[in-house]
């Protein structure tokens, strides 16, 4: 017998059955494709509102495109910088100058849920990259000021080495994010 | 002892090690079904004598040398690499023999990287584990005791069209054999030997206390630590002649390679590789000067990793308190950077490596992309980066 | 630490360890070239529904797995034949192996089988051929060697085992999930933790000991050392578990980077005459006989200091025979044991007097 919790217990009962292997994987893969069009808008409401990304972008040249995903051919995003913002263009792989793939869904399903962080999946090796490293650095920098805008402190906590604090000021930045995200899903989902 | 939550370890070459390891290598190149070797390496291994070494060892074998490339440049590039390649598909060749330190055998990855994956152009294959094909055998003799890059799975290599460096990290890239031979060591003049020696020092210490620490990569670390401790001075001291030294300091790069191949390294080598990139300090002299520094920076987080290394630097056993125990490790890295300094002039401070105040932001830019940051125990912000320069400078 | 004049190591295992590591199995296979495996399982760990959890990581990069196979409860010439019928069948590429030291062996004695197209196993124990990939996935707290580049197969006929050594056996890759352990007594995880110390500290002591072998042989009796009190106490330690299963896999590397010694022969003929399970021989010699072990081996005093904290650990615990007359050894087979110590593998020089000492003060 194994050594497990009731939960993992039932979980590996249930995967006995081929239906629901097929099931699970076809949930996580759904899943994986809203969380990604989820990132891909809140680039774009991020990056046209938030001082600390147009600092960051100002270096990137003019279409830089970058994708994210999991790999064996799940799903994926491609984004673009334009002008002062970062636009997703599209699902698939759109030509990339970098691409962020997560070697499988459960690792990509961990960070997607904020149950690990980007650094400790990073860590762990669950990505690879194709591309400059350098300009991965600047996606992940970009990331981090995405998450700290729009995740509970308590997860933050627990995912980043540091948390800054938030100036007042910050917080209305983080309203307005908000406000700009419905939008910006409308548009990536429709 | 440390157990992470999750953690790969991998070391696949085989090391063929001893004094006189280098006559091994035809029987070795039978043994992986090769007969003829493109030798790599750089002008000034070759004006040390050691490709006749080399060109001995093959004297009376079935195997061959079919040319010398002796153009590895001091940061590999991709000129050289897409040369190199066509150099070896010419004569026919079926195995790199890079012979020299971390210039020459990155040069041959990457020509092995050139030909396996069939481009000549190498950005397109930069990042990590994105090398899907096999590549050729590759036997690496590491002319200096230092960047371990005789088992480590990384190559750096510059792109001089477009001025960027490229890093490579995939599990192919690892050398098929590590011969270390302490012959070949024994000519590197003394400011390199312990320049580099400070390398694989470096290599140990941020692989034992970065985030990727595993208890595996942790053993080879603290035993290259040792023999660090016990031989970098002799070795700067008395290199022509002290082949224990010499033979202590290759294992040690070794190990340490096999360490830092696998967890990393952290925020020095982010610095000390953009102080290269800037202002063309040499690696492991940037490392060196950095080391200490960073070590105090990353005490708060990490006091009880570091205070592990007190014993492997020969600190006598004793005392509980980590913090003050990691300052003993920090103490003990100073000294042995000040020793050398004192045997070979090798520089403490940034100032007299080349680098100048008005450098210092610059090189923090450069740091800040430097992928190496995410593995270090604290975050490190634009403002940390540039106080740690200050310190050092 | 010494150096010694020369030496050579080769042991090309990559090990993924922790949390989901069965999840990446298939993506690091596929570096391989291994895109479809043949599992083979005993019936314990196909009771436990491990399996499904290979089957989902494969279901979720769209692939599939060519089978599973059951190995017996040993490796035998006719069912390492029906395995590699099996595996050319369904035209697998790699085998993946879930278990301990048995099921490796399947594994093992299946790849060569495929090797071998149908010839008769061969009478040498040294074994050049060329293997499709092993991938080991360790149970642990399950008993028996792992990741070793040695293979254990039953002669029916002669009624008495084979052995052969190669470098091919190593696997390509070990993967050590924390689901991947069983249910164990703490006299079962002592015999686990403690023939990775036997081993650990027979591989530190060889006079010209491989430098790279004792760095694992130090990494795994460290490990056993901080974390078997953990396991053995706390309900549930999975960071202890998964120390111990990084314990046994470097023991079995350093194991594989040394010709053995005097416990590992005196428990290969305990094994073979009384029957006594590897783990459990290692556990009763090494807490009757260490005194006499460590003026033999001369084995570094750091690393034995630490084997001695181990064996205070695990001292009084139900189900660990105290020596080796408990564990149902009558003093008449001492001689014949050491005898077919000798004999076994793992002894290449004669030492059958200092075995036989070693299993008096065991006794
Ligand atoms: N692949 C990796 O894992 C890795 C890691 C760290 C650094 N690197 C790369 O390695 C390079 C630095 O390597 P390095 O520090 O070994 O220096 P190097 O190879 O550039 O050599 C430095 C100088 O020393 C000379 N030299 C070397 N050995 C000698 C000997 N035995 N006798 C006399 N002269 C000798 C060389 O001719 C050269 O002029 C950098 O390009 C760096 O990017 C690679
Ligand atoms: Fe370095």
């Amino acid at each position: 017998m194994l050594e497990l919790t009731l939960v993992e217990k039932s979980m590996l009962f249930a995967r006995g059955f081929k239906a629901w292997r097929r099931i699970e994987s076809m949930a996580k893969r759904l899943y994986m494709a809203i969380a990604l069009r989820v990132f891909g808008a809140a680039f774009d409401a991020v990056s046209s509102i938030s001082a600390e990304c147009e600092r960051e972008l100002a270096d990137w040249e003019e279409g830089r495109r970058f994708a994210l995903g999991v790999e064996p051919k799940g799903p994926c995003i491609t984004l673009e910088k334009k002008g002062r913002r970062i636009r997703m263009i599209g699902t698939g792989l759109k030509d990339p100058h970098l691409s962020i793939l997560f070697k499988n869904l459960d690792s990509a399903v961990m960070v997607f849920t904020t149950y690990m962080g980007v650094v400790q999946a990073t860590v762990e090796n669950r990505a690879l990259i194709k591309g400059d490293n350098g300009r991965a650095m600047e996606v992940i920098r970009i990331l981090d000021i995405i998450m700290i805008y729009l995740l509970p402190g308590f997860i933050l906590k627990k995912n980043f080495r540091t948390v800054p604090g938030f100036t007042r000021s910050q917080y209305l930045v983080m309203l307005r994010i908000y406000a700009a995200l419905i939008p910006a899903l409308v548009r990536t989902f429709f | 002892m440390h157990m992470p939550n999750y953690y790969q370890h991998y070391s696949p070459g085989r090391i063929v090690a001893g004094y006189g390891a280098l006559d091994k290598i035809p029987s070795i190149m039978e043994r992986l079904g090769c007969r003829t070797a493109m030798v790599v390496t750089d002008k000034g291994v070759v004006g040390a004598g050691l490709i006749t070494c080399v060109q001995q060892a093959f004297e009376g074998t079935s195997c061959t040398i079919a040319h010398v490339f002796d153009e590895a440049p001091p940061d590999s590039s991709n000129i050289a690499s897409n040369k190199l390649a066509r150099l070896f598909e010419q004569y026919g060749c079926d195995l790199f023999l890079a012979v020299g330190g971390g210039s020459s055998i990155d040069t041959a990855k990457a020509a092995n990287i050139v030909i396996s994956e069939k481009t000549d152009d190498l950005l397109k294959i930069q990042g990590a584990e994105n090398i899907e094909a096999d590549l050729l055998p590759v036997i690496a003799v590491p002319t200096t005791a230092g960047t371990g890059s005789e088992a480590t799975k990384a190559a750096v290599i510059f792109n001089e069209e477009k001025k960027v460096k490229m890093l490579f990290s995939a599990d192919q890239l690892c050398p098929t054999v590590a011969v270390l031979d302490p012959r070949m060591t024994a000519t590197a003049p003394p400011k390199i030997t312990a320049a580099t020696g400070l390398d694989a020092l470096t290599h140990a210490i941020e692989a034992s206390i970065n985030l990727q620490k595993n208890p595996i990569e942790d053993a080879f670390a603290k035993a290259a630590i040792e023999l660090i401790a016990k031989y970098l001075v002799r070795a700067t001291e008395n290199g022509a002649t002290d082949m224990e030294a010499r033979y202590g300091m290759a294992n040690a790069a070794l190990f340490a390679g096999i360490a830092f191949s696998n967890s990393t390294v952290g925020v020095v080598h982010s610095l000390a590789h953009a102080c290269g990139a800037v202002c063309h300090v040499p690696h492991g002299m940037a490392n060196g000067i950095l080391l200490p520094w960073c070590l105090e920076f990353n005490l708060p987080r990490v006091a009880a990793h570091i205070a592990e290394l007190a014993g492997p630097l020969g600190a006598e056993p004793g005392g509980n308190d980590p913090v003050e125990r990691a300052g003993r490790t920090i103490r003990l890295v100073r000294e042995l950077g000040e020793r050398l300094h004192r045997l070979c002039g090798l520089p403490l401070r940034l100032r007299d490596a080349g680098v100048t105040e008005q450098n210092l932001p610059h090189i923090v830019e450069v740091a800040l992309n430097d992928g190496c940051l995410i593995y270090n125990p604290l975050d490190v912000t634009r403002n940390d980066a540039l106080r740690l320069l200050r310190n050092a400078f | 630490m010494q150096l010694p004049d020369s030496y050579e190591h080769h042991h090309p295992t990559k090990i993924i360890a922790g949390q989901r590591a069965v999840s990446n199995l298939p993506f690091e296979a596929g570096r391989f070239g291994a895109k479809k495996p043949l599992i083979v399982l005993d019936e314990e760990m196909g009771r436990t529904g491990f399996i499904h959890l290979l089957e989902q990581a494969f279901a979720d990069c769209g692939q599939k797995s060519g089978g599973v196979f059951f190995s017996g409860e040993r490796a035998t010439a006719a069912g390492a034949g029906e395995a590699a019928e099996f595996f050319r069948r369904s035209g697998c590429d790699c085998f993946i192996a879930v278990g301990g030291g048995a099921v490796m062996d399947g594994a093992k004695a299946a790849a060569m089988a495929v090797a071998l197209e149908g010839a008769e196993f061969p009478s040498d124990r040294r074994f050049s051929m060329k293997l499709p990939k092993i991938i080991a996935v360790p149970v642990t707290y399950a008993p028996g060697y792992q990741v070793t580049n040695l293979a254990e197969l039953f002669d029916e006929e002669k009624n008495r085992p084979l052995h052969y050594f190669s470098e091919n056996f190593i696997p390509c890759m070990a993967v050590l999930d924390p689901k991947a352990t069983l249910k164990a007594s703490g006299a079962a995880k002592a015999a686990f933790a403690l023939e990775a110390l036997a081993r650990g500290l027979e591989a530190a002591s060889g006079r010209e000991a491989n430098p790279i072998v004792v760095i694992y042989a130090k990494a795994a009796i460290g490990l056993v050392k901080n974390f078997l009190g953990p396991a053995l106490n706390e309900k549930r330690s999975r960071e202890a578990d998964q120390a111990l299963a990084s314990a046994s896999l470097y023991a079995g590397i350093a194991f594989s980077g040394c010709s053995g010694g005097i416990i590992t022969g005196a428990a290969h003929g305990l094994k073979a005459v009384r029957g006594i399970e590897a783990g459990m021989a290692a556990a009763v010699l090494l807490t009757r006989g260490l005194d006499f072990v460590a003026r033999e081996m001369r084995a570094p005093a750091a690393e034995l200091v630490a084997v001695r904290e181990s064996l205070s650990l695990v001292r009084g615990i139900p189900g660990l025979p105290r020596g080796l007359r408990e564990a149902g050894v009558a003093r008449e087979q001492l001689e014949k044991i050491a005898e077919v110590a000798q004999a076994g593998p793992f002894l290449p020089e004669d030492r059958a007097r200092e075995v036989f000492t070693l299993l008096e003060e065991a006794f």
